[in-house]
């Protein structure tokens, strides 16, 4: 029972800090919990889980080069996440990212292949641009179908998915396909002017990082500053209580959508611009899924999505060396991030009283 | 000509459609029921890919065939029971776990496979063949269409109409259905909401490793990675696009794989369609369907996705 004198100046701590207790706790045990099991799971197809977890943390962080390349898949999967945060928050499942993603690439990569005497202050930006709109649109279709037709969003955004891979594949296959790559399904190299710039030499860290941090506090600022973010979190509660208080329900979906995508669009240019330089079918290793655990671990919050981004990309990094040096599947980091968030995810659940403190 | 065109291409594309419905057929039944009770399972594809994982490690190891879908059958339950733990028991937000669960699952196969066999392809030991009714299979063009085809296409055909008849016809299928409408009505009259919806949810996972055992065993016949692809998404929206009556589900299943058969049967006439196209076919149906039916007034269950508790 709080007594009137107990409620005047909470302290920072108190506003601002405590209520984030129970979620950064159930994230910390649920990782935990987590990395035992999934230690067991190693231990019982036969190889060593320390030497395959020390195998994860020197895989990414152990020096600045593979830190840098830790910073550079957290890149795309922070782009993600925040998609994921901004489609949530309204209760749109959409889980579209991959194939927004995907068609990002494509724009930027047709973009920046159809310019090639341009200098690098004019392809550059547009190959991004094109990107953004890229996934702005492949996002759209699936609101347009969402919001015109009763559509389910899950549903509807994992066959865009399906039909953003096929059609990726087709493009690298005709159109860009890369003629001296010996029949292989990839396209054409992006003129060098419209690379990113590497912004640490010596490491593979460019530029696509420090626009992907811009992104977290513009998402902040979108979510609890603007109409639309106020929008969005009303309808994440009550969509139809929303509507009789007179929100514009159908631009707000218009918009969730259109954002969610360009930001995954965005993800997938600076992956081909950055990163990869050139469009191909494993230019996404499944960072749209991380995306979303992402965002999940980190409360569907900005800033919260950028800790768990960087530690999902640590994951995924660190796994990638281990099934090189101890021979685990590269399933692993999929398995190992699944348990993960259900771990996470299950600590957080309303019945279960020890984390929520007083009731 | 004629004859020629009414064997390759019609028999061709009718039978086809035929076996290719199983899956969508089995996994639309289990989500009806699921859905009606109130539980959207979004993990429906992912129990498939556990189905045909187990159904295939089953058979690998055994040999017989039937105990390979038993197994399949166990790897459906198994994480259906997980997705019941975590939405009923726990309630989490079902299209949440959903979504992820089926994204695990994917990983489990391959993390599995490499485990147990040190790759991801591996041959099979044994499938099923057709099973041919003995005298009506002789019936000329119908024959070999409707009476040659795998003993699952009959299982299918059959349990279409008894779940109908479950569903519609029997008390056990008006409680179901209650638990879908007015679950604290439901409560007041004695029935356990939360474990009639676990039955449910298992119920579904059953016919879920059915289908992906099917799938490995019968329809294809093999492991791969992606032999599930999106069926288990294509049978969820079947069962909204059928309005949660398993017969216009399994009609609306026919439909989509006989128009998917038609197009692969085209090729045998000489229409050329690259690869990529052809196999964006089923997600682009999926679309056109919603476009085509999406905007009819549906009887939602209303208690969908929200979770029940005993106050």
């Amino acid at each position: 029972m709080t007594l009137p004198e107990e409620v005047e100046d909470a302290s920072f701590f108190d506003s601002k800090i405590r209520p984030l207790i129970p979620q950064i706790s159930s994230v910390l045990v649920g990782a935990v919990l987590a990395f035992a099991a999934t230690g067991v799971v190693i231990w019982t197809s036969g190889k060593n889980p320390l030497a395959a977890f020390q195998g994860i943390a020197q895989g990414s962080l152990g020096t600045a080069f593979v830190f840098a390349l830790t910073l550079d898949r957290m890149t795309p999967i922070l782009l993600t996440a925040l998609a994921t945060i901004v489609s949530f928050r309204t209760s749109i499942w959409n889980v579209g990212q991959e194939g927004q993603l995907y068609i990002g690439a494509l724009f930027a990569t047709w973009t920046a292949l159809s310019l090639p005497g341009a200098p690098w202050y004019l392809v550059m930006p547009a190959a991004t641009v094109a990107g953004i709109i890229g996934g702005f649109v492949w996002s759209g279709i699936a609101g347009l179908l969402y919001i015109f037709f009763q559509a389910d969003a899950v549903i509807a955004t994992i066959m865009l998915n399906y039909v953003a891979l096929l059609t990726v594949d087709l493009a690298i296959t005709g159109p860009i396909q890369d003629p001296t790559s010996l029949g292989n399904a990839i396209s054409k190299q992006i003129p060098l002017q419209a690379n990113l710039p590497i912004v640490l030499p010596g490491t593979p860290l460019h530029a696509g990082f420090l626009i992907a941090m811009i992104m977290p506090i513009l998402v902040y600022v979108l979510m609890s500053r603007t109409t639309l973010g106020y929008s969005i979190r009303a309808m994440g509660h009550n969509t139809e209580a929303s509507r009789y208080a007179g929100i514009r329900v159908r631009t707000t979906l218009l918009a969730v959508f259109g954002i969610s995508g360009a930001l995954c669009g965005l993800a997938g240019a600076i992956e081909v611009q950055g990163f990869q330089y050139r469009l191909l079918l494993g230019l996404s290793p499944g960072y749209g899924s991380m995306g979303i655990i992402a965002s999940l671990l980190g409360g569907l919050q900005p800033f919260g999505a950028v800790f768990a981004s960087l530690f999902t990309a640590a994951l995924l990094n660190g796994t990638q060396n281990t099934a090189i040096s101890i021979g685990v599947s590269t399933f692993l980091v999929s398995v190992l991030q699944g348990i993960t968030i259900i771990a996470v995810l299950a600590l957080s659940s309303q019945r279960l009283r020890f984390f929520k403190g007083r009731r | 000509m004629a004859d020629l065109f009414v064997n390759v291409f019609v028999i061709g594309l009718l039978s086809g459609a035929l076996d290719l419905s199983v899956p969508l057929i089995f996994g639309s039944i289990g989500e009806t029921f699921a859905q009606r009770s109130g539980i959207m399972n979004l993990a429906l594809n992912g129990m498939m890919i556990m189905g045909a994982l187990l159904g295939f490690v089953g058979v690998y190891f055994t040999g017989n065939v039937w105990f390979g879908v038993l197994c399949g059958m166990m790897g459906g339950i198994a994480l259906a029971a997980l997705f019941a733990f975590l939405c009923i028991s726990l309630e989490l937000n079902q299209a949440i776990v959903g979504v992820l669960l089926s994204a695990f699952a994917v990983g489990v196969i391959g993390f599995s496979m490499v485990v147990i066999f040190g790759s991801n392809f591996v041959p099979g030991k044994a499938s099923f063949g057709p099973s041919p009714i003995p005298l009506l299979a002789g019936i000329p063009v119908i024959g070999p269409i409707l009476f040659n085809r795998n003993v699952f296409v009959y299982i299918a055909l059959i349990a279409v109409v008894v779940a109908y008849y479950i569903i519609y016809h029997t008390s056990w299928g008006l409680m179901v259905k209650s638990l879908g409408a007015n679950p604290k009505a439901a409560h007041s009259l004695g029935i356990n909401v939360n474990r009639i919806r676990w039955y449910a949810t298992l119920f579904d996972g059953f016919m879920a490793g059915l289908a992906g055992a099917y799938v490995v065993l019968a329809l294809v016949p093999t492991f791969t990675n992606t032999a599930i692809n999106a069926q288990g998404w294509i049978s969820v929206a079947l069962v909204y696009f059928g309005s949660w009556n398993p017969v216009t589900a399994a009609v609306g299943a026919l439909i989509f794989t006989g128009t998917q058969s038609g197009i692969l049967a085209l090729q045998t006439q000489g229409i050329v369609i690259p690869t990529d196209v052809l196999a964006m076919m089923p997600y682009l149906l999926v679309i056109a369907m919603y476009i085509v039916v999406g905007r009819k007034k549906r009887d939602v269950p209303t208690q969908l996705t929200v979770p029940f508790r005993r106050e």
